[in-house]
């Protein structure tokens, strides 16, 4: 038997898990609409593509934060203070399942304080197996016929072709799997569109163009198991850089290449390893300002674990190392060495506990890592869980953007900013409780207190340039510290078998007397709710809607923007309420599957972000093929 | 006013087909053709003059109601300074219906689907060189009349809202045959 790491969804009841059924049932087409469908998350973007995300309750600096994995791999998708989830090399229709991490957990020895998105990709069925996908989608609001005439406006955005594809071959004990995704998307949004054209050389119009090929090859063994993974993905032209406030025409290739495994060792206890090797370049294309963001960040990871599970303790302890080389010659190749370990332990009486702890070392500093947590399950209705987190992070070891600036990345805009590096420390504590009144009914609370200190934050200040209708951003570094408690509620009911509502509340309160921080806080809504209903009279046929609310979030750095362009810019972001709609049928036994959603349903347009498009009711279409299953 | 009328007029009808037809999903085809012509006057008819239109479409039992896939032409000559355009309205859609007498059956659905419009260039009408398409929320309510065995002739009123900016509103009324049929064994299973 394979043994499962000691930290999973399972054995953290606070993830959210969508399986790839809910991700089709809902007329997911891309690995970005997760955020529409993830609870206790906002995401703001200018394209409609690239998603700034956040978990709410979370530290408000930074919207990059938060981590990816896939398959147990961290893959770090951050670029100039942004991370795109679409430029995974992984197709969504290629994803069984994804966790979605709100609260401070470790994912196979890394630590992801901010929340985190674990996405497991699929074992392909025996035999031979080709998928492939397409979707579209389009904004209402063209003008139609009436471009003819003085009432026509420009055309509005469309998504897509989404094509995706996968081909695999799997025998008893392994299994070939190879995919593709070519993803297209057009942001012509008449609010950001005379600021896009100011950067392209010529007339072209702005839009946003993803390929990416992955390949994986996996043997699995009865108590064994070893993975091959090789990928590469480019994203062309356009993309917002938050630190920038201002889009720059530019290519983000990532090429990813890794092996992970286990070796048996006795029948409870296993070699776990994985080596993994990461590059993310940027190259600038041609563009009239001659913005120059060109950028180049390798890393190379490696991490061996002893894992362990008993019929009541688990645990793993495992050591590794982080190379990391950029292309700036003023920085050297540095390499950070880790240790992580976690237990966990029933101790009677329906109590239990975990503990894991951290240490990483660099350039001469150690940054560390504890959460303890304990359960108590009275009976099978009702549980209850208290859990603590105290870290301490060096900027060496999490490298964020203005780190790298006072190494010396001198990018247009950044030159001669003042920076004061910190090591951030934060503690967490959280208490949850977990009712089960009836078979039909589930309910859960939870709250979660964190303590920021010496957070590093950006203060930087906006100026509108009336030129290009861009920003020009003056950026600054410097120390933030306050409090955010955050309280969510949660409801499964399931009135019939065929039948489901799911609701969702959560309220954060950000408590601070230093103005930065309180400020980076408003950027995140305080009060956040969803109803999701689902309606599956067969196996063949379902609907979906989801009503998400989000309350209201201020933009400080956009406030002088707003003031001289308000057709461009703006400093609030108002209280929406959005629905989605997705009717999907399967045909064909289970070869084919045909959706279509209706996004904002309700029609109420609404900005995407304060230096962005705005969402109006879009139609969503896909179609899936399967042979082999 | 046109949206809500058109989706009270939708919502009374699916209401009174509450005593539904009792039905095995896909176990039918009906296939329609009509004509149709647009009855309405909206801000669209003061640079355009509709002109004829027709339509065919299928419907198959599905596990409540029924479902609809169908395609339309519609053609708009110039009335002012514009080009003329055909259009291409597909769509998919779900109804209810309602037996009212031995003969006779009420019909009411909701559609889903996507406008095509092919502009005339210079000279060259339904050239196509330029197009636009932009989506379509629509209804509809339907009488049908059984004359022998598998035939029937019906008429409809279509509502049509293309989301453009400004927005087309657009109410055809249309008539036409139908002829229901036993789903041969092969689609049967596809759409199962």
């Amino acid at each position: 038997m394979l043994l499962a790491p000691p930290i999973s969804a399972a054995a953290q009841p606070d993830a959210q898990v969508l399986t790839a059924e809910d991700l089709a049932q809902a007329g997911a087409m891309r690995l970005g609409d997760i955020f529409a469908l993830a609870d206790g998350w906002t995401a703001n973007s200018t394209s409609g593509y690239t998603w700034d995300a956040a978990a709410v309750g979370t530290a408000p600096f930074g919207p990059a934060s938060w981590k990816v994995f896939v398959d147990e791999s961290h893959v770090d998708l951050r670029l100039l203070g942004g991370q795109d989830i679409n430029t995974l090399a992984i197709s969504v229709t290629e994803v069984c399942r994804v966790e979605i991490h709100t609260r401070p957990t470790f994912v196979a020895g890394v630590f992801a304080g901010s929340g985190a998105i674990h996405f497991h990709t699929c074992r392909p069925p025996p035999g031979v197996s080709m998928g492939i996908a397409a979707g579209a989608g389009s904004q209402t609001g063209d003008p139609g016929p009436f471009k003819y005439t003085p009432l026509g406006g420009p055309n509005v955005d469309r998504s897509g072709p989404v094509l995706q594809g996968a081909a695999a071959i799997s025998g008893s004990a392994w299994s070939l799997r190879l995919q593709g995704r070519a993803d297209e998307h057009h942001a012509t949004d008449a609010r950001i569109r005379d600021r896009v054209h100011t950067l392209y050389v010529g007339e072209k119009d702005a839009r946003i163009f993803h390929t990416s090929a992955r390949a994986t090859l996996a043997r699995t063994g009865e108590r064994s198991g070893h993975r091959l993974v090789a990928g590469a993905a480019r994203s062309e032209d356009l993309a917002y850089y938050e630190a920038l406030a201002l889009e720059v025409p530019a290519n983000h290739e990532v090429l990813e290449a890794g092996i992970s495994g286990n070796f048996p060792i006795r029948p409870a206890l296993q070699l776990h390893y994985r080596l993994r090797a990461q590059r993310s370049e940027l190259v600038t294309r041609p563009n009239p300002d001659s913005l120059d963001l060109d950028w180049r960040h390798e890393t190379l990871r490696t991490y061996a674990a002893l894992r362990y599970q008993r019929k009541r303790t688990s645990g793993e302890f495992g050591a590794g190392a982080v190379q990391h080389r950029a292309a700036m010659a003023t920085v050297p190749r540095q390499a950070a060495v880790e240790s992580f370990g976690t237990v966990a332990a029933g101790l009677g009486s329906g109590l239990s506990a975990r503990a894991s702890a951290r240490l990483q070392a660099a350039e001469g500093r150690i940054g560390r890592v504890f959460r303890g947590a304990i359960t108590w399950r009275a009976d099978r209705r009702q549980e209850a869980g208290l859990a603590l987190t105290a870290l301490r992070q060096v900027p060496a070891i999490e490298r964020p953007l203005w780190y790298w600036i006072a190494e010396g990345y001198d990018a247009a805009r950044f030159e001669g900013a003042p920076l004061a590096p910190a090591a951030l420390r934060a503690a967490s504590l959280e208490a949850s409780w977990r009712l089960r009144p009836g078979a039909r009914l589930r309910l859960g609370v939870s709250a979660t207190l964190w303590r920021y200190r010496n957070m590093p934050a950006e203060a930087h200040e906006a100026a509108f340039d009336p030129a290009t209708t861009g920003l020009i951003v003056r950026p600054a570094v410097r120390e933030s510290w306050g409090y955010l408690a955050n309280l969510a509620v949660t409801a499964h009911f399931r009135p019939t078998d065929t039948f489901s509502l799911k609701g969702f509340g959560a309220y954060t309160y950000p408590r601070s007397r230093d103005a930065l921080f309180v400020h980076a806080s408003r950027q995140q809504p305080t009060v956040m709710a969803s109803v999701t209903a689902r309606l599956r009279p067969n196996d063949r046929f379902s609907l979906f809607a989801r009503l998400r609310y989000r309350a209201a979030t201020q933009w400080p750095l956009y406030r002088y923007a707003a003031i001289e362009a308000p057709l461009y810019y703006a400093s609030s972001l108002p209280a929406r309420a959005v629905l989605d709609f997705t009717a999907q049928k399967r045909f064909w036994r289970d070869h084919m599957r045909l959706g279509a959603s209706l996004r904002n349903a309700l029609d109420h347009a609404y900005l995407l972000h304060p230096a962005g498009g705005t969402a109006g009711l879009a139609l969503h279409f896909y179609v899936q093929l399967f042979t082999g299953r | 006013m046109a949206i809500p009328l058109r989706f009270a007029l939708a919502a009374c009808t699916l209401v009174g087909a509450a005593p539904l037809v009792a039905q095995v999903p896909f176990s039918t085809v009906e296939l329609q053709v009509q004509v149709a012509r647009n009855v309405n006057r909206s801000l669209l008819h003061e640079y355009w003059e509709p002109g004829a239109g027709g339509a065919a479409s299928a419907s198959t039992p599905f596990y409540l109601g029924f479902l609809e896939f169908g395609g339309a032409l519609h053609r708009y000559n110039a009335a002012a300074d514009v080009p003329g355009f055909g259009a291409l309205w597909l769509y998919g859609g779900w109804g209810m219906h309602a037996l009212v007498a031995s003969r006779l059956r009420l019909e009411a659905g909701l559609h889903l689907g996507n406008y095509r419009m092919s502009f005339d260039s210079a000279g060259n009408e339904f050239s196509g060189a330029i197009t636009e398409s932009e989506m379509v929320l629509g209804t509809s309510v339907r009488a049908s009349l059984r004359l022998s065995g598998p035939v029937s002739v019906f008429a409809a009123l279509r509502g049509l809202s293309v989301r453009t900016a400004p927005r087309m509103a657009l109410w055809y009324a249309a008539t036409g045959i139908s002829a229901t049929l036993a789903t041969p064994p092969g689609l049967r299973s596809f759409f199962r």
